[in-house]
């Protein structure tokens, strides 16, 4: 990486982060999995699995299957729960340099707004990323996501259980995504992520059912990367918070298309199952092309082909 | 575990037949095989734009620095999840292949037993050939039940390890004994002190009920096959149901009890 290149960005009020690229939730566990594979303090951030107030087994199998440039998937927020998050994981989270950001769900207002106090003051947590897209459970996600007033309530009664950064992650499962980015804004949301999965299905036509055990699934990976762009790219016009970029990114020119979209910074997801080296590779990428162009700063980049 | 850049020493078709081929293939990179154990697997990089890793069992160790591989391709891969196996399938030696492994749990071979039996349906040889191995090279005696449904699937026991007491079966009865592999267990059993199967999971349905008859209890461990995406234990797409709770088939298995297991949470 080349020395004078800063590529660190403040995603939300006293959250800065030495590069741009996060792990995104559900993808990337509680980050200890890939220690053996990964220089996971390199990372810009780690966003942890969806947490809820009380653990979670998630949906029948199967739950993951692959589709033309992408994956389904319908994991359903299996999860560990906030109290053995806060015993086991963020103990471990407290020794890396690596922020991690905790993505929550919850099945109401109150679950969100609990699960964020239960977060409070503890060690080894750097902001709280609200999942009101997960489109894989009956309660507990995308309802929220899909109402701007919903929206605005939840991010509303977490604002006010935590004074940890808030980002809110929305659901491209909309019919315009900026009125739900404006209502979480207005709501007190220090930063938005955006997209989480587009809902979708395949089927065996074999056996006659659908290849995932909850019918449908999430879909991700490559084949969703113009949706999301578009949609960072309209979210970036009509917000003045962070916005962070993630659909389908796994190399640097992807990541840079976000960011010069309007992103401060982006997730990787789907890209580290197929490589989990993607999201260091994607930092070196954003380096180099940086380095090339003669911009020492990636505050530069951010918005450069909005018109 | 660890990521290596493997380099494909040979990969060539072994057996087809009606819906299916199985390819040998063999990896070579430092120190690969170093830390591996029977029923521990590889998740395999695809070529082209796949973006799932495959895993794969590790077949048979053929040196410090290279394993064998047996890879089942369906013929009909046309749908993006049968494609990555294809792709597999036409590596060539001298292409690189990317490999993280080993992953899983493994068998567990007690040290005191003296006599293990094997149970292979179909594909499910593919772990045990390394078992086999790893037991007869500990000095344990080995029956390995061998299953397809027809010849055609049949693996060949040229192929398996010399010492090793082989029966074979087929659904049609094409060769060796009529009907599915999992009926030959109960013949076997007596001088058994750990039983091992893998297999399609209506071989384990099979399994657990004639246990229940089985006259002296035996440890029975079986692995199991669902689609998985990290294969680390962080995405818990390969999470299921057991007998003692949730479990990631990727990292807390694929070795399970067979007691543990509920069958028609085992779904791929």
């Amino acid at each position: 990486m080349t020395n004078n290149i800063d590529l660190s960005v403040q995603i939300a009020p006293g959250l800065k982060l030495i590069n741009p690229v996060m792990t995104a939730s559900g993808t990337f566990g509680y980050g200890n999995e890939y220690c053996d594979l990964v220089d996971i303090q390199k990372l810009g951030a780690i966003i942890c699995k969806g947490t809820t107030l009380e653990p979670r087994d998630g949906n029948a199998q199967p739950r993951i299957i692959e589709v033309t440039a992408g994956i389904l998937n319908s994991v359903g927020l299996q999860n560990i729960g906030v109290e053995a998050l806060v015993k086991e994981q963020a103990p471990v989270w407290a020794g890396w340099r690596v922020p991690v950001i905790v993505n929550i769900a919850g099945d109401t207002v109150e679950d969100y707004a609990k699960v964020a106090s239960k977060l409070e003051g503890v060690k080894g947590i750097s902001g709280i990323e609200v999942n009101i897209s997960c489109p894989n459970v009956k309660c507990g996600g995308m309802q929220f996501g899909t109402d701007p007033a919903m929206a605005a309530e939840v991010t509303k009664a977490v604002k006010g259980a935590t004074s940890l950064p808030v980002i809110v992650k929305l659901s491209p499962n909309v019919t315009d995504i900026t009125v739900i980015a404006v209502a979480v804004e207005k709501a007190g949301a220090d930063a938005i992520s955006l997209i989480n999965t587009l809902g979708g299905m395949a089927i065996d036509i074999d056996r006659r059912e659908p290849m995932i055990g909850n019918i449908m699934g999430g879909l991700s990976g490559p084949a969703i990367r113009p949706v999301a762009l578009y949609m960072v790219y309209r979210v970036a016009g009509c917000v003045s918070i962070p916005v962070i970029g993630c659909g389908g990114i796994d190399s640097g020119r992807h990541a840079l298309e976000f960011i010069m979209a309007g992103a401060r910074a982006v997730q990787v997801g789907t890209a580290t199952f197929t490589d989990p080296q993607s999201a260091l590779n994607i930092i070196e990428d954003i380096s180099r092309f940086m380095a090339e162009q003669g911009i020492s700063k990636l505050s530069g980049l951010c918005g450069a082909a909005r018109k | 575990m660890k990521q290596a850049k493997g380099r494909v020493l040979y990969n060539k078709e072994l057996l087809r037949f009606e819906t299916a081929a199985y390819f040998l293939m063999h990896v070579q990179s430092p120190g690969l095989a170093s830390d591996c154990k029977p029923g521990q697997f590889f998740m395999l990089q695809c070529s082209g734009n796949m973006v799932l890793r495959r895993p794969i069992s590790i077949h048979a160790i053929k040196g410090p620095d290279i394993i064998s591989l047996l890879i089942a391709v369906p013929l009909d891969g046309q749908l993006a999840y049968k494609k990555g196996a294809r792709q597999l399938s036409e590596l060539r030696e001298g292409n690189d292949l990317d490999l993280i492994g080993p992953m899983g749990n493994g068998f567990n071979i007690s040290s005191t037993s003296k006599n293990i039996l094997i149970a292979a349906g179909g594909i499910g040889i593919a772990p045990l050939k390394f078992l086999a191995e790893t037991a007869l090279s500990s000095g344990k005696g080995v029956t390995l039940l061998i299953g397809a449904r027809t010849k055609l699937g049949l693996y060949p026991s040229s192929l398996l390890p010399k010492g090793t007491h082989m029966v074979f079966a087929t659904d049609d009865g094409s060769y060796g004994k009529r009907g599915p592999v999992s009926d030959l267990i109960p013949e076997y059993l007596a001088g058994a002190d750990q039983v091992f199967a893998c297999g399609p999971e209506a071989m384990y349905e099979t399994m657990q009920g004639h246990m229940k008859t089985w006259p002296v209890e035996k440890p029975v461990q079986v692995s199991l096959e669902v689609r998985m995406g990290c294969g680390v234990g962080a995405c818990y797409s390969c999470s299921i149901r057991t007998r003692h709770g949730i479990k990631r088939v990727c990292k807390d298995g694929p070795i399970f009890d067979i007691n543990d297991i509920i069958c028609q949470e085992v779904r791929i």
